[in-house]
């Protein structure tokens, strides 16, 4: 591809001097040419404003105390209240003192308390309104804006409010929404505050739920830029990355990157100066979608301390942040609030038998469960927690597994070859077609934790191991061990690593 | 002097023109913005893709959880977005429309009038601003040109397109009609729209035969160099993109001046929109809002200008809303009137609901694991096994095949979403060595790009090893032997790659190449045609066609579509019309009777039981049961009561009714003859993913292709600064 010569050398002088540049002979060439050009009559008239409308408003932090110290204040799950004062303002900035009506406050980001959405203005001006809220991170504004009148709900109501012969949303058009509160159109002014400072978001903040032990992120739907803590990859999948702040240990301190690929450079143990995206909720699982990372090069592992890693050993290595993964038992596993906390982060489960039932429901073959009868086989194979559905485990290499009489599903990873989970499997029936296998018991499986939705009322936990030393199979006899593994004390180990 | 005038002031005479083209200032009042918070809000659209009339698609769950409700199709639709923005507009104080490329190119509409109708739209919508995408070109240069020249009265831009003279004088350049940038004044509020467009796709333009008379232009110099341009003039500056998301950040990151870019070309969404630093570290704001009018982004900001130069605003807030565009978005009757006569013809020349095939499940473009895809394969064979074609393999692009095909009837207007480019099919020889080489490249490409194979295949497996660096394809096999690299085979692809598409320069310079003529849609609808029709598949089952799933399925989903026509059909039978002068109080009562509705309640209760024999004896023990029950209606009683039984004597069918009991029939007898057609992924492509461990180091199987270590590809990681974005 060539490139234009004369944009060679156009660099923004900006960068380089730090200063506004002047301007250069061209410019005044092209503003001379501009003004021959707008002498010609190539103009337009300008719509007139009504110097009487409003055309401003003006928002002023009064009370911020309740924030805390700071500039940057903390963040917070708890409702805060500040007071605002706001003034609607004329064309040349006088206040607009017949004013009276009711704008609609927001912080962004961050959550308002609907109950001080309002704000009333009389004679111009509200001199101290209430603003409560919470979820506000980063550098905050609060904006406060002309969007039509607040008392009715009058796009939801019935009526022709405006008279313009259309009721309600959507078929009036001044109705944006069924909680427009007006049918007429608004001037959308709009003013805001100058900012508020917070600190910046953690995985914490964007995990934790303080309404409820299983819901999804207050921040949801937000651009996440998390930089604090030590941010160390935990698991690396073919569709993102889990990454745990070790420095914290206050639960909620992980969370799954989704990347849509497998993200190239990244190692578990690697560690990250900061992680970004948008925080989103995909089956019950808090992720960062389309992410920006940066792998933090002054953390310096050595080629041990990964071999050490990747061997489920212990590193040496005193400076190494390692994540330690958390014991899970079965009554955790039935306890939703529970793992929650630990949700994006590395567990481990022990004593995992693996489903010794495979039944295939999909009997149309059209690669997903609809309909009765096969709802009804999958029903009643997941009444056991060893009995797996194929249609998942085709797809996405899922097997249920009980861990003392929680469930759970283990996720094996396609780069995982060494064991082999339909290794003497029978098939013993058509209707439906299903195989009969082997006992087989991991000691232990440690992997990353999602939560996954097989449908929109079935919730299981789903565990992805990192290595194949995550998988520990149990065994009594040589045979029991997948090839190149011995057993050695009832457990499958790897016979060479060299 | 000379640089003034070899220079400069042509540069002032194009910008003087193109500002022509795209300024409008504003004589009479005077606006003040200066101390202000100034509210913008921007309307956004990018790729539409013809998808100017609505049209069904399975809402998967990433649209869903942008607000696309699977139960309210059908989606898109032009008149549908002209709503929006009206109602956008009127619920904003400034606001302007940009839409950022590729309208061209999806739907039959454009294979027919050849971008006419998205360019009529665009203008009716009173976009303020477009950039050029890929597709524009599809039916050609002239075409764009033809089309723009005719419909587009709104600016067209593309900064990074430096078009060089026509061979022929007297063509037309499209450069006459294009423009780098556009100045939008806004009650005061002046924006300027540079746009950007797109490179990455355009292998033409990279060729000395460059037909499109395009020399591209660094798009990050370009880019600095309007900013800079433009920056005294204007208080706001906005990319408008078609580059693509990578090429989004590089352009951002590479320049300085820039408040906002408008992106599009890889059909995603960004909510919330990224925020990205420029090179002197400010923050941008990165919009992508969507693909195929699924969804109108508008992007309000709060400007406020800076402390140095109050003149120069920067976006201080914003907020992002992403407005799904389905069913329950009204039509704007303007849009409709001026698009009803292309439906009408469009009907005319193609008959777009023709059923030719049932699709059992759905095949997808993309398979599961990054390997081979059902859709993907059965492409790919129909190339391979088309009569004249008869190749030892068949490769076809991944990202050729535009959509999946849904379960359900296969009507021609969805093989025209598939499938809405022209291509054809190209044959050509390659030696073993070739074959390696043109693998090894796809798998360096698939490595980019997660693993996921860009080619889809028949005749032909491997494995794409994207654990080394560079990744390489292994355990290559024609027809199940390992290839020669002394041996030579003969392949079919599409003439996209066939010329070198997607990099593909192995294939560029084969000199055996020869265009068939035969286009990959009709290869593929020939393909359909010669499928086994359900009833066959079920023989083949050695099942009874009551007792086969697959058929029952068909009449099941046809019945569903030829109902579907039957809307306004009269819905009230001769017998209703006649109660409602005679006896219209009978009209209140139910026409089925006791014994009608304990019929259907056999059929529901028994579907549920597991078992096929369960479900015969409960259909017979069931109808035994329903002998005790009255046969004739309430209704019926009531008209005998009234006096009014004259009226029975009138069917009590509707034309509805009939329409709805024709598409039963139709449906069962169309399941037993039309093609059944099943495709599945059977691991023809396998891919080896980078391990999180250490591994063994391996011997290259071929020296003279480099396979990296593993462990210094960690050491190589391990240096790098940035990763990612």
């Amino acid at each position: 591809m060539t490139t234009d010569k004369r944009l060679e050398g156009a660099r923004p002088r900006w960068l380089e001097t730090g200063q506004k540049p002047a301007r250069s002979l061209g410019v005044w060439t092209l503003m001379a040419a501009l003004t021959g050009w707008l002498a010609a009559g190539c103009t337009e008239q300008a719509p007139e404003l009504d110097p009487n409308a409003l055309a401003a408003i003006r928002l002023t932090l009064l009370d911020i105390s309740a924030l805390g110290d700071g500039p940057p204040y903390p963040t917070t799950s708890q409702w805060v209240t500040v007071t605002v004062g706001v003034e609607a303002l004329h064309l040349d900035g006088t206040l607009k003192e017949d004013y009276n009506g009711t704008l609609q406050a927001s912080i962004i980001p961050g959550r308002v308390d609907p109950a001080t959405i309002f704000v009333v203005l009389q004679n111009g001006v509200n001199t101290g309104h209430q603003l409560r809220f919470r979820f506000a991170f980063g550098e905050a504004r609060i904006w406060m804006e002309e969007v039509g009148e607040a008392q009715a709900a009058e796009c939801r109501n019935g009526f022709d409010d405006d008279g313009n012969g259309l009721i309600d949303f959507p078929a009036d058009p001044g109705c944006f929404g069924l909680e427009d509160p007006s049918e007429g159109t608004a001037s959308y002014v709009t003013g805001i505050s100058d900012p508020l400072v917070f600190q910046p978001l953690d995985i914490h903040t964007v995990q934790y739920n303080p309404d409820e032990a299983t819901g999804g992120s207050p921040v949801e739907g937000q651009e996440a830029f998390i930089e604090r803590g030590s941010l160390i990859v935990n698991n690396v999948t073919a569709d993102g990355f889990f990454v745990t702040d070790v420095d914290e240990d206050r639960g909620h301190d992980s969370v799954f990157v989704y990347n849509f690929n497998y993200p190239e450079g990244l190692l578990p143990g690697f560690k990250l100066s900061w992680v970004s995206g948008g925080v989103a909720e995909f089956q019950g699982c808090t992720q960062l979608t389309h992410p920006s990372w940066e792998i933090d090069s002054s953390y310096q592992l050595s080629v041990e301390d990964l071999v050490h890693f990747s061997r489920c050993e212990a590193v040496d290595n005193p400076d190494v942040l390692e994540v330690i993964p958390t014991l899970v038992t079965g009554a955790n596993l039935r306890s939703n609030a529970f793992m929650e906390v630990l949700e994006g982060g590395l567990i481990r489960v022990e004593n995992v038998e693996v489903s010794t039932t495979f039944m295939d429901c999909d009997f149309d073959r059209s690669g997903a469960i609809s309909g009765s009868q096969e709802e009804l086989c999958r029903d009643v194979c997941q009444r056991s927690n060893l009995c797996t559905e194929m249609s998942s485990f085709r797809k996405y290499d899922q097997f249920t597994c009980n861990a003392s009489g929680g469930t759970v599903y283990v996720t094996k990873a396609s780069q995982l070859t060494d064991f082999d989970v339909m290794e003497g499997c029978e098939q013993v029936s058509d209707d439906p077609p299903t195989l009969s296998c082997p006992q087989r018991v991991f000691a232990s499986v440690t992997g990353s934790l999602r939560h996954v939705y097989l449908t929109r009322s079935i919730q299981l936990w789903e565990v992805t191991p990192r290595f194949a030393c995550d998988l520990r199979l149990t065994c009594q006899v040589q045979e029991d061990c997948p090839e190149g593994y011995q057993c050695v004390e009832q457990i499958c180990n790897r016979a060479s690593v060299e | 002097m000379k640089v003034l005038t070899t220079f400069y002031l042509p540069l002032a005479l194009v910008a003087s023109c193109c500002l022509a083209v795209g300024c409008r200032v504003q004589e009479g009042q005077q606006y003040d913005l200066i101390g202000q918070d100034v509210r913008l809000t921007i309307l956004h659209t990018t790729d539409w893709h013809s998808r100017l009339l609505p049209y069904d698609m399975d809402v998967r769950i990433t649209d869903e959880n942008l607000g696309l409700n699977p139960d309210t199709g059908p989606y898109g639709g032009v008149a549908r977005l002209a709503y929006l923005i009206k109602r956008e507009r009127g619920n904003s104080g400034r606001s302007i429309y940009l839409d950022s490329g590729d309208p061209f190119q999806g739907a039959p509409i454009f294979n027919v009038f050849n971008g006419e109708v998205e360019f009529r739209a665009m203008s009716l919508l009173g976009v303020d601003a477009m950039v050029i995408g890929n597709h524009e070109f599809d039916a050609g240069a002239d075409n764009l040109i033809e089309q723009a020249k005719n419909w587009a009265n709104f600016p067209l831009l593309a900064a990074n397109y430096h078009y060089v003279t026509p061979r022929d004088p007297q063509a037309p350049s499209l450069g006459d009609y294009t423009a780098p940038y556009s100045i939008i004044n806004r009650e005061g509020l002046v924006i300027g729209v540079i746009g950007v467009a797109n490179l990455s796709s355009m292998t033409s333009i990279g060729f000395a035969d460059n037909s499109l008379n395009i020399q591209p232009m660094d798009q990050i110099e370009t880019t600095q160099y309007y900013i800079n341009l433009l920056h005294p003039h204007v208080n706001l500056l906005i990319a408008l993109s078609h580059a693509g998301l990578t090429e989004d950040h590089e352009i951002i990151e590479g320049t300085v001046g820039l408040d906002l870019v408008m992106g599009g070309h890889l059909h995603i969404v960004l909510d919330p929109p990224r925020k990205v630093h420029d090179a002197s570290g400010r923050e941008v704001i990165l919009c992508h809002s969507g693909a195929f009018l699924k969804y109108l982004g508008r992007l309000d900001v709060i400007l406020e200008g800076r402390e140095d130069d109050p003149h120069d605003f920067e976006v201080v807030s914003h907020r992002y809303e992403i407005i799904p565009i389905d069913s329950l978005v009204p039509e704007d009757p303007d849009m409709l009137r001026m698009i009803e006569p292309y439906m009408v013809e469009l009907r005319q020349q193609l008959d777009l609901t023709r059923v030719f095939g049932f699709a059992p499940r759905r095949m997808e473009r993309y398979g599961l694991n990054g390997g081979d895809s059902p859709l993907g394969n059965f492409v790919a064979d129909a190339i391979r096994t088309r009569r004249r074609v008869e190749t030892d393999f068949a490769v076809n692009n991944t990202l050729g095949v535009r959509s999946d095909i849904v379960e359900g009837p296969i009507i021609l207007d969805q093989t025209f979403n598939v499938f809405p480019f022209p291509n054809t099919i190209t044959t050509m020889t390659l030696s073993g060595n070739e074959v390696q080489e043109l693998l090894n490249y796809n798998a360096q490409r698939s490595a980019w790009r997660g693993c996921n194979t860009q080619l889809q295949v028949s005749g032909i497996s491997f494995v794409n090893d994207c654990s080394v660096s560079p990744a390489v394809a292994r355990d290559i096999r024609i027809h199940g032997e390992p290839i020669a690299s002394n041996h030579f085979y003969t392949m079919a692809t599409n003439d996209y790659i066939a010329r070198g598409g997607s990099g593909f320069n192995v294939l560029r310079f084969n000199n055996t190449q020869q265009d068939t003529g035969i286009t990959v849609r009709d290869a593929v609808n020939d393909a359909f045609l010669m499928q086994p029709s359900c009833l066959e598949r079920c023989q083949q089952e050695g099942k009874e066609p009551d007792e086969c799933p697959v058929l029952r399925y068909c009449t099941s989903y046809m019945t569903a579509y030829f109902a579907g026509f039957c809307q306004g059909f009269d819905p009230y039978s001769d017998q209703e019309r006649c109660l409602d002068i005679y006896a219209p109080e009978c009209l209140e009562f139910s026409d089925v009777s006791d014994f009608e509705i304990c019929r259907t309640s056999i059929d529901r209760s028994c579907e549920n039981l597991y078992h096929e024999r369960d479900r015969q004896a409960c259909y017979a023990a069931q109808e035994a049961n329903c002998e005790q029950y009255d046969r004739e209606s309430p209704r019926a009683a009531c008209a005998y009561e009234q006096l009014a039984e004259g009226c029975l004597q009138y069917t009590s069918r509707s034309p509805s009714d009939i329409c709805r009991d024709d598409a039963r029939l139709n449906a069962e007898d169309l399941c037993l003859t039309i093609p059944c057609v099943e495709s599945e992924a059977d691991g023809r492509i396998q891919r080896i993913l980078p391990s999180n461990e250490y591994v063994p180091v391996e011997e290259p199987e071929n020296p003279d292709y480099q396979t990296g270590y593993l462990m210094e590809w960690i050491q190589d990681v391990m240096g790098d600064e940035e990763s990612g974005w």
